[in-house]
C-alpha cells in the first residue's frame, strides 16, 4: 500500500476513529486502527466491539492495500508531524510501515489486517434523516441523565423513538429523566431502539454545527449514524424500555411555578458552595406566595437566597439533589421555565414555558 | 427457717431442669421433634409453627410410629428405643439417643401425640400437660406420628420471659429446618409459619435440589461441587465462589454423618482454604457433609447435640482444607470468574423492565477475546501484604498498647495527644498509596492507614447525622427489586423502622423479595441492591444485640461503601484535609471494627530495628 494525504486530514481521521479503539488491553488488533485504500479513498477504522467508527479521507493513492497500526503510536505520529507537509504512508508484505513527511522519516511495525473484526453492515431499509445541528442538540439535552448502573443495563442507553411526526429521545438514570422531542415532518413511524450512551456521546462529538444531514439507519441489533465522510455503527441495547410517560402523566400537580432559569440556576449553584467533597446534602426550597427560598446547610455553613416567581396552587417545601437541578438548567436555553410539583414527595416536572420540545422529571429527596 | 435437707427432686422438676439444657426456645423443640421423625425413618415430614412456635409447633411424619404400649415410655426420662447400653453410644447412628427430648418438651408445654405403627389397627392419641399424662384414647391416624406442642413455657414464666419476639423465634425455627433439610435431601420437608409456606424440598436425594429450595436460583450458578475422600473420611457437598460469599457465617452448613453441627475447626479449615479467594470480611457459602466412622466422633458432648468431638481433630482440619482447596482449584479450570456477575447477583431490575442485555454485536469475533487476568503471584502478593498488615495490627490491638518496643498502636487511652497536634506533623510521604507517614516530633513518627481513617470519618459523620434526624432519602424513579432469603425478609420487616430511619424506603413484595423505593442520599452512586443486602447481612450478623448496636453496624456498612478505597493516591492537600477531619473525631484511633487507624514508631524503635542500640 502506498498513499499520500494532508496531515490535517489524517489527524482528523485518526482522532475520530481512536474514539472507537479499545484501551482495555484485551486483544492487540483491537488496539489498532485499520487503514485501507479503496476506490480512490483512504479509509480508517476503529472497532472496540461495542461500536465501530469509519472515517474516509481523500489523498493520492499509488498502490492499494491495507494494514493495522497501533492506535496510540500512529495517533502520536499524525499529531506531531508538521502541519504544512503532506504525509506519505508505505507498507510492505511484512506489514512494516514507513511514514514520511518532508525530511522526517519513521518506520513502525504494523499487523496483518486479516484479524481485524469487520464493522457490521446495517440494512438501509429503516432510516431517519435529520440536521446534524439539531441532532447534536437533542443528544446534548438528554445525554447527562443516561444511567450508569450495571444492574440496570437498559438505562445505560437512550431511547430513540419515532411517532406522530416527531423523533423522541429519552434518558433516565433512576432518579430523573429527560425527554427531547423534535418534530420531523414525514418521519417514518415505529423506530424504537435504545442506543448506548457511550455511542451517543461519540456521535455528538462527531456531529458538526451546520445544516449537513445525518442519516440514521437501524435494524434489530445495530444502528448506523452516517455523517457522510464518517460513519459510526453501534450495537443496540436489548430489552424493553420503561413506559416512561407513566411516570409523570398520571400525577396530580398541586403547585406550579414560572421562574427565571438563570436566577434559579445561579441560586442553586451558590447553594452548592457549602456542599463540598463527598458531602451529599440536599438543597431545600420553600415556595411561599411569589417567592422561593433556596437553602442549604452543612457543617461548613449555610446559604439562603430568595428568588421571585409566579405561582399557581399550593405553597410547598421540597428538597433536591442540587446536581440534578443544575444539570437540567444548564441543558436548556430558554429564559423562563415552568416547574410543576406533585407535593414534596412526588415527581417534579421541569419544562420551558414555550414549546413542547423538552421535558425533565426529577424525584425529590425526603428530609425530616 | 427451713432446714436445708437433701431430697431427690420429683420427676417433673428434674425434667424441667433437663429442659433447661435441651429446650432453649421453640427452635430447639422443632429440632428435637424433626430429628425424632428422621430416626423413625420418615420420608415426608411436615412442620408447622404459629407465633414463632411459642403458641404452636406441629410435626407430622410418616415414620414408624410408636407402639401403643410404649407411648407412655416415650415421656419417661431416658426412655429411648435407640440405644440399650452405654457402649452403643460409641457407634450411635441415630439423631437422638438420650431419651431426654420428649419428656423435657412435655414438662414445659401442653403436648399432644397421635401415633400409629404400620401393624397396629388404630392409632393412639395421648395428651400430656406440664409432664402429666391427662388422657389416652384411640385415634384413626394413618401410620406415622404427629406431635403438637402448644403454649411453650406456660408453666415456667422465668423461661418464657427470655423468648424473643415472634419474628425472631420464627427465624430461628426457619434456620434449623433449613439446615436439617439440607442434611437430609432424601426426605421431603414442608415447613410453614403462620400458615405461609416457607420451605418445601422434594426429597429426591439431591443436595442440589435442597440448596435450590433453601437459597433460590441465583446461588446455583455460583456453586461448585466438593467430593473428597481419604483414608479417614469422605467429604461431599457444595461450596460457593466469591460471589456467593456473605458478610457473616450464616450460610455455612456443616453436617457430620447427616447431623447439623457447629464446629470451629472445620469452619477454620474451610476459611483457610478460601484465604486468597474472597475478600476479608466475607465468608464463604457452603454445605458440606462429613462421612466418618461413628467411632471417630463423639456426639454426646452437649445436650443439644450441636457439637461433636473428633478423635483426630488435626486430620479433620487437613481433610476439609484439602477437600475445599481441591474443589476451588478444579472449578478454576472450568468456570472463569466473571467480573460483574457479583453486581447483579441478587439485584434485579424493577418489574417494569424485563431486561437482559446481550451483546449481539460481532458475535463470531468475540470468541477470540481472552481475558488476561492479573498474574496469580502478583495478586497473591498484594492480598498477603494487606492481610499481614491488618492481622498483625489486630493482634497487637488485642494485646492492648504495648506491642513491641518498636511500635505502638495509638489508642484513646494512651493519652498521647497525637491527634491534637496532627497539623504540626510533617507529611513525610505515602507508602503504597495506602499508608500516610508523618514525622511528628524529633523522636517519633506516625503511620496512618488512609482507608481506615476515611472509614472512621465517614462513619462518625453518618452517625452524627443519624443522631440528629432521619437520614435524607432520595426517591427512586424506577424502584429496585432485591431478592432476599426468606429469613432475611422477616428480619428486614422486623427492623423496618430502623432501616427507614437510615433513609431506605421499601416494601416486601413477597416472602423473598423486596422493592426499594428510596435510598439514603449517602450511598448515592453505589450499587443500591448491594448496600441493602450488606445491611441485611449486618442485621443477620448482629444477632441478639440491641437495636443501637445493630444500627451502628448498618451505618458502618454504609460508611465502608462510601470510603476511599485503599490504594487511591491522595495529594498533600487531600492528606491535610483528612488529618484535620481525623482531629475532629470522637475516636480517631480505631476503625469501627476495631482495626487501628494510627501506629506510632519512635526514633528509638527504629534505631533498635537497625541495631544501632540494643
Ligand atoms: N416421631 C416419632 N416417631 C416414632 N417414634 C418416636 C417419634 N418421636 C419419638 N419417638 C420415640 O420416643 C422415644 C423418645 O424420644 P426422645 O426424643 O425423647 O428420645 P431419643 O430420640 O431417643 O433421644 P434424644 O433425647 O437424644 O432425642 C424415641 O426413642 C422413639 O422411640
Ligand atoms: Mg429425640
Amino acid at each position: 500500500m502506498k498513499f499520500n494525504c494532508a496531515k490535517t486530514d489524517l489527524l482528523e481521521a485518526v482522532s475520530a476513529v481512536q474514539r472507537a479503539v479499545s484501551n482495555k488491553n484485551i486483544f492487540t488488533v483491537l488496539e489498532g486502527i485499520l487503514i485501507t485504500t479503496a476506490d480512490g479513498n483512504i479509509v480508517l477504522r476503529g472497532n472496540d466491539m461495542e461500536k465501530g467508527i469509519e472515517y474516509t479521507i481523500e489523498g493520492n493513492i499509488e498502490e492499494n492495500g491495507s494494514v493495522i497500526v497501533n492506535s496510540r503510536i500512529f495517533g502520536d505520529i499524525a499529531r506531531k508531524m508538521p502541519a504544512e507537509n503532506n504525509i506519505t504512508v508505505i507498507t510492505d508484505q511484512n506489514y512494516n510501515v514507513k511514514i514520511d513527511s518532508g525530511s522526517i522519516h519513521m518506520d513502525i511495525k504494523g499487523m496483518d489486517p486479516e484479524g481485524f473484526p469487520a464493522i457490521p453492515e446495517v440494512d438501509k431499509e429503516n432510516s431517519i434523516e435529520i440536521d446534524q445541528e439539531f441532532f447534536r442538540e437533542m443528544i446534548r439535552q438528554v445525554i447527562f441523565s443516561v444511567g450508569n448502573d450495571d444492574s440496570k443495563p437498559i438505562f445505560k442507553g437512550a431511547l430513540m423513538e419515532s411517532k406522530e411526526n416527531s423523533l423522541n429521545m429519552v434518558s433516565l438514570d433512576g432518579y430523573r429523566m429527560s425527554i427531547r422531542r423534535e418534530s420531523l415532518l414525514g418521519t417514518k413511524e415505529g423506530m424504537n431502539v435504545v442506543v448506548p450512551g457511550r455511542a451517543l456521546s461519540e456521535v455528538m462529538r462527531l456531529l458538526k454545527n451546520d445544516d449537513d444531514k445525518v442519516n440514521i439507519y437501524y435494524e434489530n441489533s445495530q444502528i448506523l449514524f452516517d455523517l457522510g465522510n464518517c460513519k459510526l455503527v453501534s450495537n443496540l441495547l436489548q430489552g424493553e424500555y420503561l413506559n416512561y410517560r407513566s411516570i409523570y402523566q398520571s400525577q396530580k400537580f398541586d403547585t406550579e411555578i414560572v421562574i427565571d432559569r438563570e436566577k434559579i440556576m445561579e441560586g442553586i449553584d451558590r447553594a452548592m458552595i457549602v456542599i463540598t467533597g463527598d458531602n451529599k446534602s440536599p438543597v431545600s426550597m420553600v415556595i411561599e406566595n411569589d417567592e422561593m427560598t433556596v437553602n442549604s446547610k452543612t457543617e461548613i455553613g449555610t446559604v439562603t437566597e430568595k428568588i421571585s416567581l409566579e405561582k399557581t396552587g399550593l405553597d410547598l417545601r421540597i428538597a433536591f439533589n442540587p446536581k440534578f437541578l443544575l444539570d437540567v438548567f444548564k441543558s436548556i436555553n430558554d429564559e423562563r421555565i415552568k416547574i410543576s410539583f406533585a407535593g414534596s414527595d412526588g415527581p417534579c416536572v421541569i419544562e420551558p414555558v414555550n414549546g413542547e420540545e423538552f421535558l425533565y422529571v426529577v424525584l425529590p429527596v425526603r428530609t425530616s | 427457717m427451713m432446714m436445708n435437707r437433701i431430697v431427690i427432686l420429683d420427676e417433673n422438676t428434674s425434667n424441667q431442669i433437663a429442659a433447661g439444657e435441651v429446650i432453649e426456645r421453640p427452635a430447639s423443640i422443632v429440632k428435637e421433634m424433626v430429628e425424632n421423625s428422621i430416626d423413625a425413618g420418615a420420608c415426608n415430614i411436615s412442620i408447622e409453627i404459629t407465633k414463632g412456635g411459642i403458641s404452636l409447633i406441629r410435626v407430622s411424619d410418616d415414620g414408624s410410629g410408636i407402639y401403643a404400649d410404649d407411648v407412655e415410655m416415650a415421656f419417661e426420662r431416658h426412655g429411648t428405643s435407640k440405644i440399650r447400653k452405654a457402649d452403643d453410644l460409641k457407634t450411635v447412628a441415630t439423631m437422638g439417643f438420650r431419651g431426654e427430648a420428649l419428656p423435657s418438651i412435655a414438662s414445659v408445654s401442653r403436648l399432644e401425640m397421635d401415633t400409629r405403627t404400620q401393624e397396629a389397627e388404630s392409632g393412639v392419641k395421648i395428651k400430656v400437660t406440664g409432664g402429666d399424662i391427662v388422657s389416652k384414647v384411640t385415634s384413626n391416624r394413618q401410620p406415622g406420628t404427629t406431635i403438637t406442642v402448644r403454649d411453650l413455657f406456660y408453666n415456667v414464666p422465668a423461661r418464657y420471659k427470655f423468648l424473643k419476639n415472634d419474628q425472631t423465634e420464627t427465624r430461628y425455627c426457619t434456620d434449623i429446618v433449613t439446615r436439617i433439610a439440607l442434611a437430609h435431601p432424601e426426605i421431603s420437608f414442608t415447613y410453614s409459619a403462620n400458615k405461609t409456606e416457607i420451605l418445601r424440598t422434594p426429597g429426591d436425594k439431591s443436595l442440589q435440589s435442597a440448596i435450590y429450595c433453601a437459597y433460590g436460583r441465583e446461588i446455583m450458578s455460583n456453586l461448585f461441587p466438593v467430593d473428597y475422600r481419604d483414608s479417614l473420611c469422605r467429604i461431599t457437598g457444595y461450596t460457593g465462589n466469591r460471589f456467593a460469599a456473605r458478610g457473616n457465617r450464616q450460610n455455612q452448613t456443616i453436617l457430620v454423618n447427616g447431623r447439623y453441627i457447629k464446629d470451629a475447626t472445620i469452619t477454620k479449615a474451610v476459611e483457610k482454604a478460601y484465604e486468597t479467594e474472597i475478600m476479608k470480611g466475607k465468608f464463604p457459602f457452603y454445605v458440606l457433609n462429613l462421612e466418618i466412622d461413628a467411632g471417630q466422633v463423639d456426639v454426646n458432648v452437649h445436650p443439644a447435640k450441636t457439637e461433636v468431638r473428633f478423635q483426630r481433630g488435626n486430620e479433620i482440619f487437613n481433610s476439609f482444607y484439602s477437600a475445599v482447596r481441591a474443589a476451588i482449584d478444579t472449578s478454576r479450570g472450568i468456570t472463569p470468574a466473571e467480573a460483574g456477575a457479583a453486581k447483579i447477583r441478587r439485584t434485579e431490575p424493577a418489574r417494569e423492565e424485563p431486561v437482559v442485555v446481550k451483546s449481539t454485536f460481532f458475535d463470531n469475533e468475540t470468541k477470540k477475546i481472552e481475558r488476561k487476568p492479573m498474574p496469580a503471584e502478583v495478586h497473591e502478593a498484594l492480598v498477603n501484604a494487606r492481610r499481614q498488615f491488618y492481622d498483625g495490627a489486630a493482634d497487637v490491638n488485642s494485646n492492648f498498647l504495648e506491642v513491641s518496643e518498636e511500635y505502638k498502636v495509638v489508642k484513646e487511652t494512651s493519652g498521647m495527644g497525637h491527634i491534637r497536634v496532627l497539623e504540626n506533623a510533617r507529611i513525610a510521604g505515602v507508602l503504597f498509596n495506602t499508608f500516610i507517614l508523618l514525622e511528628y516530633t524529633d523522636e517519633e513518627m506516625l503511620v496512618i492507614d488512609q482507608h481506615a481513617a476515611h472509614e472512621r470519618i465517614t462513619y462518625e459523620g453518618l452517625l452524627k447525622k443519624r443522631k440528629e434526624r432521619n437520614m435524607d432519602s432520595q426517591k427512586l424513579m424506577v424502584p429496585i427489586r432485591v431478592r432476599l432469603d426468606r429469613k432475611d425478609a422477616v428480619l428486614v420487616e422486623e427492623n423496618r423502622s430502623m432501616i427507614e430511619g437510615l433513609g431506605f424506603d421499601f416494601d416486601l413484595l413477597g416472602p423473598d423479595e423486596a422493592v426499594i423505593r428510596a435510598l439514603p442520599v449517602e450511598i448515592f452512586g453505589e450499587n443500591v441492591g448491594e448496600v441493602f443486602l450488606g445491611l441485611v447481612d449486618s442485621l443477620e450478623g448482629s444477632g441478639k444485640q440491641d437495636a443501637d448496636i445493630i444500627e451502628k453496624e448498618a451505618i458502618y456498612q454504609m460508611a465502608c461503601k462510601n470510603s476511599v478505597k485503599a490504594n487511591t493516591a491522595l495529594s498533600d492537600i487531600e492528606i491535610n484535609a483528612l488529618l484535620s477531619q481525623l482531629k475532629g473525631l470522637e475516636n480517631p484511633y480505631t476503625c469501627p471494627h476495631g482495626r487501628p487507624v494510627i501506629l506510632t514508631l519512635t526514633r528509638r524503635g527504629l534505631e533498635k530495628i537497625f541495631k544501632r542500640i540494643v
